[in-house]
């Protein structure tokens, strides 16, 4: 009876830390492919690197994050009320796990109310990009 | 209860002298920076050599423009991915600061003149958003850029293997009215770059006292 607790809290212990290491993953993610032109803060750098931290962009269409993290972004955008013209590089050596973490690491931190993207729902948008 | 007095007494003499002497670190002139040269009796101190850039809106620039303005001077790229947006966010905040006092101006030199024309200058500027009469963005013979870095002490040299192609270090430079420079700070730490406001104001107090 002794031994199976053990073994039920050890295996939540590790499953909690798991998760922990979504965010902790994401935000490294962060720091080495995103901060230098967003910033650490998402505030982004006036009209040439879009915020990130409640950008209207992404709130209405979240899904769009994957794509732009795996091929970037060329062309203008409108991104809270300011026009951005200066294309954005993709990372496609990022894994689709990578991505999963970034993605929810993002949302997480700028304010955005949603629940994490599943490994699948990502999975899945990333074969759909164009 | 003497004891006690001479005590208190002592301790009072020893924190004004620390106050004092604190207060008076603080007011003494920013030095001028770099290494002298020596020409027969005279000592030379360092000075940003002549040079001749094109701002963003195609006007020569050479010291003569800057020389009754200290300026705040970086070096910089439009195509670099890695520390020139840090750096640009706080020499915005430099630029946000000073923008009631005509005497500062801000120069930002390209590395890249190959792909920094002037007209993506203009665009860079527009885009960032400020009194482009305040702060000049110069591109001109990349050989001249990379040698004036040299001169403000920024290390900067072309390295294919480098992100974007040039190895650049983020430092923003304070230079006076006579082409010294005076003060700098790490772009990328907007925490040293909060010291160098202060370093700012010593200049400007310095040429406001004359």
């Amino acid at each position: 009876m002794k031994r199976s607790s053990l073994f039920i809290l050890s295996l939540l212990i590790i499953l909690l830390s798991c998760h922990q290491g979504s965010y902790k993953e994401g935000e490294r993610l962060y720091s080495a492919y995103c901060s230098n032109c967003h910033m650490d803060d998402g505030t982004g750098l006036a009209a040439i690197n879009p915020p990130l931290l409640n950008a209207d962009f992404l709130n209405a269409d979240p899904l769009s994050l994957p794509c732009i993290i795996r091929y970037g972004i060329k062309g203008k955008i409108m991104v809270n009320g300011i026009e951005y013209d200066q294309a954005m590089v993709g990372y496609p050596k990022l894994s689709d796990a990578q991505i999963n973490n970034l993605t929810n690491y993002i949302y997480q931190k700028f304010n955005y109310h949603h629940q994490d993207f599943s490994f699948k729902e990502i999975q899945d948008r990333l074969n759909q990009c164009q | 209860m003497l004891k006690q007095s001479v005590y208190s007494l002592l301790v009072f003499c020893f924190l004004m002298t620390i106050f004092y002497g604190c207060q008076q670190k603080d007011n003494a002139p920013l030095p001028i920076l770099g290494r002298e040269t020596i020409v027969g009796k005279d000592t030379i101190p360092h000075k940003i050599p002549p040079f001749n850039f094109i701002s963003q809106d195609s006007v020569v620039i050479t010291n003569k423009t800057l020389s009754d303005h200290i300026y705040i001077a970086d070096f910089f790229f439009t195509n670099c991915p890695s520390i020139c947006p840090k750096v640009m966010k706080q020499m915005l905040r430099l630029h946000d600061a000073y923008q009631s006092k005509p005497t500062v101006k801000l120069v930002s030199h390209t590395l890249d003149p190959k792909r920094d024309s002037v007209a993506v200058l203009k665009r860079y500027a527009n885009n960032l958003g400020v009194d482009q009469n305040k702060w000049l963005f110069l591109t001109g013979e990349k050989d001249e850029l990379l040698d004036m870095a040299d001169d403000y002490f920024v290390v900067a040299y072309e390295d294919e293997d480098a992100p974007g192609g040039f190895d650049h270090s983020g430092k923003i430079i304070l230079v006076d009215k006579q082409g010294h420079v005076r003060a700098f700070c790490e772009g990328t730490d907007p925490k040293d770059v909060d010291d160098f406001f202060l370093d700012v104001d010593k200049l400007l107090a310095e040429y406001e006292e004359k």
